[in-house]
């Protein structure tokens, strides 16, 4: 049976650069709307081009754990293995950074690809072994992540408000994860599907830049060696500029 | 049946050869000896060996119902891919399995006359060269004790011991393989101990009749073969472990040091074995594991260790490896340290 491995999501903001819509940049003008005229050069028109740096921090969950187990000796019916002890695996959260490049389709939607890296450490919990009851959880390994995704971006411009400079969206897409596990040649990878959202906010005259937050919900598609969950995550914040 | 059966290694000697209960050098248990100059020598065969089955059966099992349930067993062991060892089946033969006749002999034998194996199941004879620079195996016997109740039906049968899967035991210590501790028992009334779960074939006590849990090799058993002999990628595709258990800074005999991959389960095991304390542990698959050190305090040290050899320590609680332990391939991984406490 197939399943999801539901991580995390949550929200967080980042402090980020320069270019944002701070201190003492003149009032911006409100931002065009509607159909693309000729010569139309707002951000929001189609097939404008969005580059974005972002740093953020990827939040920890519980991965899949693994049991030590015995095969009990029984006769007949088979019963279920028998847990010499059992170990709970979570991996931390972690600063992470990245890049995306985006194109407008439309007004409304954009596609969208990200790349992201970040070292979190995975944390084992000892449960279950009557020998041993209290084992305090300890750094099972550290790892470092890739992953890289495609997001279909939908700007809700219907909710832009600060006088139409900010604008809310939803995201949502899939990629590819790698995990390598630092000191072997193990590499963990996998399908990832996020979903999430947030809000752009245009700075400048002509909206030709700004600031981003983004918060995702990672899911990652087991693998055909069951290998569960491994992955999880973040909230990130960004400078853009649109071409 | 109500008492517990221990299969176990014996041997007998020989004025040139020498035979020796199970010691640790390298990773995993392993047939060995101490020679005249106190250096630990490992049992393996030098070339494939041959052996023959008794043309003997018992109630329940006929003659071809051995050979077969024998062959079963050595092809668990010769069929591991990361192990190069291979058998050939010579035939039957009238000899008594427990003689030295320079074959390699497997067959039933009533054992009620022989005192101090009454609850044996089967135990393994082994002759090991000494006298040439390659120590070898020369002769290896497997005796199975003809006054039990014993069954080859795979699903097994109530009441009866699984011939196939204590012959795939001995076969273990029949290629030099020695007792391995993954399991836990419990103690009966009697004082006869009773299974509970184990994860390797080559624990010392035997499954309950009816149980054919033993025909399958472990991850265990896969890594101590193939440890013995090694096929051409197996040291290049698996890593190692290694380091030292300590007691009020003395070094531990006989911990026992259990490695769980925390990707697969797999649990691989071996022992501290020298007055330092220190182990190894090989054949593991690359990747993050919990290691594990108990002592052998539930089981009698004498199925693992030659008693005339160093005490063996069982006076410590379970403690694990707080750190991380990161096996690459084809690489060893030190200093994984463990202390233990008196209980
Ligand atoms: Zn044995």
């Amino acid at each position: 049976m197939r399943r999801w491995q539901r991580s995390l999501a949550a929200g967080a903001t980042c402090v980020l650069l320069t270019a944002s819509v701070a201190a003492g940049a003149p009032a911006p003008q409100p931002l065009p709307t509607g159909r693309a005229a000729r010569g139309d050069r707002s951000p929001g028109r189609p097939h404008a081009i969005e580059l974005s740096a972002f740093a953020g921090w990827t939040i920890g969950g519980a991965l899949a754990g693994q049991s030590a187990l015995l095969t009990r000796d029984v006769t007949g019916s088979p019963e279920p293995a028998l847990p010499l002890f059992t170990v709970g695996i979570k991996q931390t959260g972690a600063p992470a950074v990245g890049g995306r490049i985006g194109g407008n389709l439309t007004r409304e939607f954009a596609l969208e690809g990200a790349v992201m890296y970040t070292r979190p450490e995975l944390r084992a919990t000892i449960s279950g072994d009557s020998a041993a009851p209290n084992v305090p959880a300890f750094t099972l390994a550290r790892v470092v992540q890739w992953s890289g995704d495609i997001s279909v971006i939908a700007h809700l411009s219907s909710l832009a408000f600060a006088n139409g400079h900010a604008v809310p969206f939803l995201a949502a897409g899939g990629g590819y994860l790698r995990q390598i596990v630092s000191g072997s040649t193990e590499t963990i990878d996998g399908q990832i599907y996020n979903v999430g959202g947030g809000v752009k906010v245009y700075s400048g005259p002509e909206g030709h830049q700004g600031f981003r937050v983004d918060a995702r919900e990672y899911l990652r598609r087991p693998g055909p060696d069951q290998d569960a969950t491994r992955a999880n995550f973040s909230v990130a914040g960004s400078v853009f500029f649109v071409f | 049946m109500t008492h517990r059966v221990r299969p176990r290694v014996a041997g007998f000697v020989c004025l040139l050869l020498l035979i020796g209960m199970a010691r640790s050098s390298d990773a995993y248990l392993k047939t060995s000896i101490e020679d005249d100059a106190g250096t630990l020598v490992i049992g393996t065969w030098d070339s494939p060996p041959t052996y023959y089955v008794t043309a003997q059966g018992v109630p329940g099992v006929s003659v071809a119902a051995l050979v077969s349930a024998v062959q079963g067993g050595f092809d668990a062991w010769t069929s591991v891919a990361s192990a190069n060892i291979s058998a050939t089946y010579g035939g039957l033969t009238n000899a008594f399995p427990d003689q030295v006749d320079h074959q390699n002999v497997i067959g039933f034998a009533d054992l009620s006359g022989m005192p101090g194996f009454e609850d044996t199941l089967g135990f393994t004879d082994y002759l090991l060269a000494t006298d040439s620079t390659s120590p070898h195996f020369f002769e290896t016997d497997i005796v199975l004790n003809a006054n039990f109740p014993w069954s080859t039906d795979p699903a097994g049968v109530p009441g009866r011991y699984d011939l196939q899967s204590i012959a795939t035991h001995e076969i273990g210590h029949f290629m030099g393989l020695g007792h391995s501790a993954i399991g836990l028992v419990q103690t009966r009334a009697d004082g006869s101990l009773d299974v509970v779960g184990k994860r390797t074939v080559m624990f010392p006590i035997a499954f309950t009749p009816g149980n054919v849990s033993d025909r399958v090799l472990t991850p265990d058993d896969v890594a101590g073969i193939s440890d013995l002999y090694p096929a051409s990628t197996f040291r290049t595709e698996t890593g190692s472990i290694s380091g030292t258990v300590t007691e009020n800074g003395q070094g531990v005999f006989g911990a026992q040091i259990v490695a769980m991959n925390t990707r697969t389960g797999a649990l691989i095991s071996n022992f501290s074995i020298d007055q330092q304390g220190s182990y190894v542990i090989a054949g593991l698959s690359p990747g993050p594991y919990i290691v594990r050190v108990e002592s052998l305090d539930q089981l009698d040290p004498s199925s693992f260790f030659d008693p005339a050899g160093p005490a063996v320590d069982t006076d410590f609680g379970v403690t694990y490896f707080s750190g991380p332990v990161v096996v690459p391939a084809g690489g060893n991984v030190p200093n994984i340290n463990v202390t233990v406490t008196a209980q």
